[in-house]
C-alpha cells in the first residue's frame, strides 16, 4: 500500500493530523484544527506514523 | 436466498470477548512509555464506548506478562465524595479520616504489589475519581513508585490533580478515537465470522463512527430486527435502522442531564440534522451551545462562510428522534420552520427538511416546491458526485468523520412521498412526470405506468405530450424492461413532435433514445441520436447534456481516445449546468468504461473506486453497485478474480434488492467469470445460470455471459465447447459493433487453439479501435500462432503494463511451453519464471496452461490441490469440506501424492512441493491466504 492510500485508511483524526503536518502546519495549528490540546499532538502524530508504517507494510487491519 | 441466522449471535456474550482491533500502535506506545527510564504515566482520553477500558486492561495484562506488578481500580460517580473510594474495595485501609494516614497505608499496600520491573496502576474512569484518590495518583507519578494509566472520558469534568499529570509533564496523553472504516470492517467481519458487504460496513461505520460499543449495539439491534442477515455466506443489511432499547439507554446515559436550553438545542439538531450557528443560537442561546460543545455533545464546523452545528455522534440524533414524543416533535419542527424561513437563505438540506415536514402536516408548502424537492432528493447522489468531482479525479476523497446525513437524500422512497404529494395537489403534467420517474426508481413500475396513462388522456399541449413520452419511455425501458417498445414509443413521439414549442424537450426525447439504443447494443445509432439531440439545442456535443450518451457510445465502438477527450470537455460543462441530474456520474461511468477498453486498467479501477467511495458515503446503493461492477470489470482484466468476485458479489446483493438499471445479469456474469478464473466450476456455473434467469432482453453486457460460458468449458477441459462459446460471443459482439469485447472473445479462442482466422480477425480489430489492449491481444495471438516465444514474451511485457497480469502470465507460460518443446531449457526457465511472477499477483487465478506450469509433473490436478492444502496446514476433514470430498477420498489423494513426490508424510510435503513448484505456490510463502494458486482456498470464505 502506498503512503497516500495508507493515510486515507487512518482513523479520521490521525489522517487530518498527518495531512496538516505534511503541509507544514505546526502542532498548535493541528491542535486547533482537531480541537485538542497542543500537548496531545506529538503523541497523536507518533501513533499515526506507527499506524502508517504498519498499513504500508501490510500489517494490522 | 437470504435467510436470518437462526443461531443466537455469538457476540451476544461478554463484549470483552470481542477482538481488540486497531489498537496495536496505542498498545506499543503504552509499552514503550512504561519501559522508559524514568517510566512515563499515560492518560487515555476518549468518548464513552471507544475502548479506553479495554485498551487499559490489555496494556495492564501485557505489563503483568512482562514482570510488572499490576493493580486496577475503577472510579464511580456515586462515590466521588468518599476519599479513596475505588481503592477501598481491594485494600484494607485504616479507620481514620486523616487523608495523610490513608495515603500512607495505601502506599504501603501497593508497594507490596510491585513486580520485578515495577508497579502499573490502571485507573479506569478517572473523571469520576474523588479528589483524594486523584491526588494520590498524582503523588505516585511524582515519586515514581508506580506508572499510572488513567482513562478519562472526553468532555467530562475531572479532578485537577489528574489534569496536573500532563500539565506537570508527568504523563503523556492519548486521544483515543473511533475505529477507521478498515478497522471497523475487521472488527465486524471477525465478530460475524464471514465476509460483510461493503455497503453494510459503510453503513455501520457511518452510524457508529467506529465506536466499538456502538458497533456492538447497532449489530445487535439490526440482528434482532432481522435487518442484518446472511445471504450465501455474505452478511448484508437491508432496511431501515431501528434503535434498540439498550442502545437508547447507552446513548441517553452518554448525553446525561441537560438543562432546558441544552435539551432544546439537541432536539432541534436531532430533527434538523445540522443547523447554522446563527439559527441555532437564535433559538437556544449561545451559552447552552458552549456548554454542549465542552461536553463533546455537539461539534461546530466551518463550511465556507457558514458555521454549522451538528450533534457530535450520528447515533445521538437517531436515539433522540426515536424517543421524542409526537407533539414535541411537531412543535420542534414548527420552531425550526419559522427560524429557517426567517433566514431566507435555505440550503438544499433545509428545503428538503421543510418539504418533508410539510408532509407530516406541520406546515404549508407550495406543492410545486414538493415536486422540485422530490427531484433534489432523487438526484442527490449525482449531485454529490458532481460536487466532489475534483477529489474523485485527483483521488483525494477525504474520509471525513461520519456525521448524520441530511434526511434520506438519494432515497427514492422519500422522493416518491414528496412527488406524490406534489402531484396530488397540482395534478400537473410536470408533477406527474416527476412522480412517474421517482416511482420507476423506487421499483413501483405499475403505479408509474398508471400515473402516466391518466395524464396522457388529458395532456393539453404538444409539449406536455412530449414530457409524458419521456417519462413513459423511462418506465417502459428501465421499469418494465420492454426495450424495443420504449424505443418505438420514443421514436413515434419524435416523429410527431413537429409542433413542440420547446426544442429542449425534443432534445431530451432524442437523448433518451440515445441511451436506449446504447443499452440495446446499437452504439452507432446511439451516437447519431446524441449528436442530433445536441444540435437541436444548438450546443457543441461535448458541452451538451447529450455528452454522456455520446461518450459511452464512442467507448462501446472502441473509439476510446475520442470518448475520453469528449468526457474531459464535457465534465466541466456538466458541473456548471448544476441541475440535479446524473450527468456527471454518467460521464464518469463512461470514463471508466473507456479507460478499461483502452487497456488503462489501473486508471479505470481507481476512478471507479473513487466514485464508489462517494456513492457509499451518501448510501447510494445504485451508485455503489454500479461503480462496484465497473471496478470489478477492470480488476478482472487485471487478473484479480478474488477481489473482482467480491465486488461482483456485493453488487449482486444490492441489485437483488433494487435493480433500476437491470444490471443484475451483468454482475452475475462477472461473478461467474471470476469464479471460473479461480477454478470454481460449480460456483461459476451457478452464477451463470442465475445470470441467464435474470436476463431481461438484449443488453450490451450480455457478451459477458458468452465469456463466462467459454471460461467454464475451458476450466472443465471441454476445449471444443470453450471454442464454440467464445466464437458465438465474438460473433455477437461483432454484430453489436463492440470491437474491444469482440477482441477479448476472439482472444479467448486463441488461448485454446490459435488459428489464422483468429489472428487475422484480431489484426483487423486493431485497425477498428484505438485500444492498446486490443493491439496487445493481437500480438499475443500472432506470437501463439507462429509459435514465436520472443513475440509472446514481448506481448507479456506489454500486457503487464496495463496491468493485465493474468494475460501476461498466460503469454509467458505459452512461451515457456514452446521453449520446452524445443529443448531450450534456459529459455523455458526464464519464461516460466516470468509467468509465475505475474501469476503471483493474480489472487489464485488459474488456467489449464498455467496449471501445467505450476503442477509438478505426475500429480493430477486434484492430487495437487489436496497436497497444496495439506502443505499449508489444513486437516483432511477441512480439505474435504472445502473440496466437497469425503475424508477418506482426501487421504487417498494425499497418499498418492506422497508416493509421487517421494515423501512419507505431511511434514515433508511442504519442502517437496516447494522444490517442484514455482514461486506462486504457497509453500514458498507459508501463507495460506497468499497470492497465486492458493486463492482457491478462500473461495468458500469469500463468496
Amino acid at each position: 500500500m502506498d503512503r497516500a492510500t495508507a493515510i486515507e485508511e487512518l482513523p479520521p483524526l490521525h489522517a487530518v493530523a498527518v495531512r496538516l503536518r505534511d503541509e507544514g502546519a505546526d502542532n498548535h495549528v493541528i491542535a486547533v484544527a482537531l480541537a485538542i490540546d497542543d500537548d496531545q499532538v506529538p503523541t497523536l502524530l507518533e501513533i499515526a506514523d506507527a499506524k502508517l508504517t504498519n498499513l504500508i507494510a501490510g500489517r494490522g487491519a | 436466498m437470504a435467510e436470518r441466522d437462526p443461531a443466537p449471535p455469538r457476540w451476544a456474550g461478554d463484549p470483552h470477548d470481542w477482538p481488540l482491533v486497531g489498537r496495536d500502535e496505542e498498545l506499543e506506545f503504552l509499552r514503550v512509555a512504561r519501559c522508559r527510564r524514568p517510566p512515563a504515566s499515560i492518560v487515555v482520553s476518549g468518548l464513552a464506548g471507544v475502548g479506553k477500558s479495554r485498551l487499559g486492561s490489555t496494556a495492564l495484562e501485557a505489563a503483568r506478562a512482562d514482570g510488572w506488578g499490576v493493580f486496577r481500580v475503577c472510579a464511580s460517580a456515586g462515590l466521588k465524595g468518599v476519599a479513596f473510594a475505588p481503592f477501598r474495595t481491594a485494600v484494607a485501609l485504616p479507620a481514620t479520616s486523616d487523608l495523610g494516614e490513608l495515603a500512607a497505608a495505601l502506599d504501603e499496600a501497593l508497594s507490596l504489589l510491585r513486580g520485578a520491573n515495577g508497579l502499573m496502576l490502571l485507573v479506569d474512569d478517572g473523571h469520576d475519581l474523588d479528589d483524594a484518590s486523584a491526588g494520590f495518583v498524582h503523588h505516585l507519578a511524582v515519586v515514581g513508585s508506580a506508572v499510572a494509566l488513567v482513562t478519562l472520558r472526553s468532555g467530562a469534568d475531572r479532578p485537577g490533580a489528574l489534569t496536573a499529570l500532563w500539565k506537570d509533564g508527568l504523563a503523556e496523553r492519548i486521544e483515543l478515537e473511533g475505529l477507521s472504516r478498515r478497522e471497523t470492517n475487521q472488527l465486524v467481519t471477525s465478530v460475524l465470522g464471514a465476509t460483510v458487504e461493503a455497503a453494510t460496513i459503510e453503513r455501520i461505520w457511518q452510524l457508529t463512527d467506529g465506536n466499538p460499543l456502538y458497533v456492538r449495539e447497532v449489530l445487535l439491534s439490526a440482528h434482532e430486527t432481522g435487518a442484518l442477515r446472511s445471504s450465501d455466506g455474505i452478511w448484508c443489511w437491508r432496511g431501515a435502522f431501528t434503535t434498540g432499547v439498550r442502545l437508547q439507554e447507552i446513548v441517553a446515559e452518554r448525553i446525561g442531564r441537560l438543562d432546558p436550553d441544552e435539551l432544546s438545542a439537541v432536539e432541534l439538531l436531532s430533527v434538523a440534522r445540522s443547523l447554522s450557528l446563527e439559527v441555532l443560537a437564535s433559538l437556544t442561546g449561545a451559552t447552552s451551545l458552549e456548554r454542549l460543545e465542552s461536553r463533546a455533545l455537539v461539534v461546530v464546523e466551518r463550511s465556507g462562510r457558514r458555521v454549522e452545528v451538528s450533534l457530535a455522534h450520528p447515533l445521538y440524533g437517531e436515539v433522540l428522534r426515536a424517543g421524542m414524543p409526537a407533539l414535541r416533535a411537531q412543535s420542534t419542527r414548527r420552531l425550526l420552520t419559522s427560524a429557517l424561513e426567517r433566514t431566507g437563505a435555505l440550503r438544499s438540506g433545509d428545503r428538503v427538511n421543510l418539504a418533508l415536514w410539510a408532509l407530516d402536516g406541520d406546515i404549508e408548502v407550495d406543492p410545486v416546491t414538493l415536486t422540485q424537492v422530490a427531484d433534489v432528493v432523487l438526484w442527490h447522489p449525482g449531485q454529490e458526485i458532481s460536487d466532489r468531482l475534483e477529489d474523485i479525479l485527483a483521488g483525494t476523497i477525504a474520509r471525513s468523520r461520519p456525521q448524520e446525513r441530511s434526511i434520506s437524500q438519494g432515497d427514492p422512497t422519500v422522493a416518491v412521498r414528496l412527488a406524490r404529494a406534489g402531484y396530488t395537489s397540482t395534478g400537473s403534467v410536470a408533477a406527474g412526470a416527476v412522480l412517474a420517474t421517482t416511482l420507476c426508481w423506487a421499483g413501483e413500475t405499475a403505479e408509474a405506468a398508471q400515473v402516466l396513462t391518466e395524464l396522457q388522456a388529458a395532456a393539453p399541449t404538444s409539449d406536455d405530450r412530449v414530457r409524458l413520452a419521456v417519462a413513459l419511455g423511462e418506465v417502459t425501458f428501465w421499469g418494465e424492461h420492454r426495450h424495443e417498445d420504449a424505443i418505438a414509443l420514443l421514436s413515434d413521439a419524435v416523429a410527431q413532435a413537429s409542433s413542440v414549442t420547446d426544442p429542449a424537450l425534443l432534445a431530451a426525447l432524442t437523448e433518451k433514445l440515445a441511451g436506449y439504443e446504447l443499452n440495446t447494443t446499437r452504439p452507432g445509432e446511439a451516437l447519431a441520436h446524441a449528436e442530433r439531440a445536441a444540435a437541436l439545442v444548438g450546443e457543441d456535443l461535448a458541452l451538451s447534456f447529450a455528452a454522456p450518451s455520446a461518450a459511452a457510445s464512442l467507448a462501446h465502438l472502441g473509439r476510446c481516445a475520442e470518448a475520453l477527450e469528449l468526457i474531459d470537455q464535457a465534465l466541466p460543462a456538466a458541473v456548471e449546468r448544476g441541475r440535479h441530474s446524473m450527468e456527471v456520474p454518467q460521464l464518469l461511468f463512461a470514463r471508466t468504461g473507456a479507460l478499461s477498453r483502452a487497456g488503462r486498467l489501473e486508471e479505470a479501477r481507481e476512478l471507479a473506486e473513487n466514485c464508489q467511495q462517494v456513492a457509499l458515503s451518501v448510501d447510494s446503493r445504485d451508485g455503489t453497485a454500479l461503480f462496484g461492477v465497473s471496478m470489478a470489470e477492470a480488476m478482472l482484466r487485471q487478473g484479480r478474480p478474488a477481489s473482482a468476485g467480491r465486488l461482483f458479489r456485493d453488487a449482486v446483493g444490492l441489485f437483488q434488492e433494487r435493480d433500476v438499471f437491470g444490471y443484475l445479469p451483468w454482475a452475475l456474469a462477472g461473478l461467474s467469470r471470476a469464479r471460473a478464473l479461480l477454478g470454481d466450476e460449480d460456483g461459476a456455473t451457478r452464477a451463470l445460470d442465475d445470470a441467464d434467469r435474470a436476463a431481461t432482453g438484449t443488453r450490451y453486457f450480455d457478451v459477458w455471459r458468452f465469456d463466462a460460458q467459454s471460461a467454464i468449458h475451458r476450466l472443465a477441459g471441454r476445449e471444443s465447447d470453450a471454442l464454440e462459446s467464445a466464437r458465438l460471443g465474438a460473433d455477437w459482439a461483432r454484430r453489436a459493433r463492440m470491437p474491444v469485447e469482440e477482441a477479448m472473445l476472439v482472444h479467448a479462442q486463441v488461448l485454446v487453439a490459435p488459428t489464422a482466422g483468429t489472428v487475422d480477425r484480431l489484426q483487423e480489430l486493431t485497425n477498428l479501435t484505438d485500444s492498446n489492449f486490443v493491439a496487445l491481444l493481437a500480438r499475443h495471438a500472432d506470437g501463439a500462432y507462429r509459435s514465436d516465444p520472443a513475440a509472446l514474451l514481448a506481448s507479456a511485457e506489454g500486457l503487464a503494463v496495463c496491468p493485465a497480469r493474468f494475460a501476461a502470465a498466460e503469454a509467458a507460460a505459452a512461451a515457456a511451453e514452446i521453449y520446452e518443446r524445443r529443448h531450450l531449457a534456459k529459455g523455458a526457465r526464464t519464461a516460466a519464471r516470468i509467468a509465475l511472477e505475474h501469476l503471483a499477483h493474480c489472487e489464485g487465478a488459474r488456467s489449464p496452461l498455467l496449471d501445467r506450469l505450476v503442477v509438478p509433473a505426475g500429480l493430477t490436478k486434484r492430487e495437487f490441490e489436496v497436497a497444496t492444502l495439506a502443505s499449508v496446514g489444513h486437516s483432511s476433514k477441512e480439505i474435504g469440506a472445502r473440496l466437497h470430498l469425503s475424508t477418506r477420498t482426501v487421504d487417498s489423494h494425499l497418499y498418492r501424492a506422497y508416493t509421487k513426490l517421494g515423501v512419507t508424510g505431511r511434514a515433508e510435503l511442504t519442502a517437496a512441493l516447494r522444490a517442484r513448484s514455482g514461486p506462486g505456490h504457497p509453500s514458498h510463502s507459508g501463507d495460506s491466504a497468499g497470492p497465486g494458486i492458493t486463492g482457491r482456498h478462500d473461495l468458500s470464505r469469500n463468496y
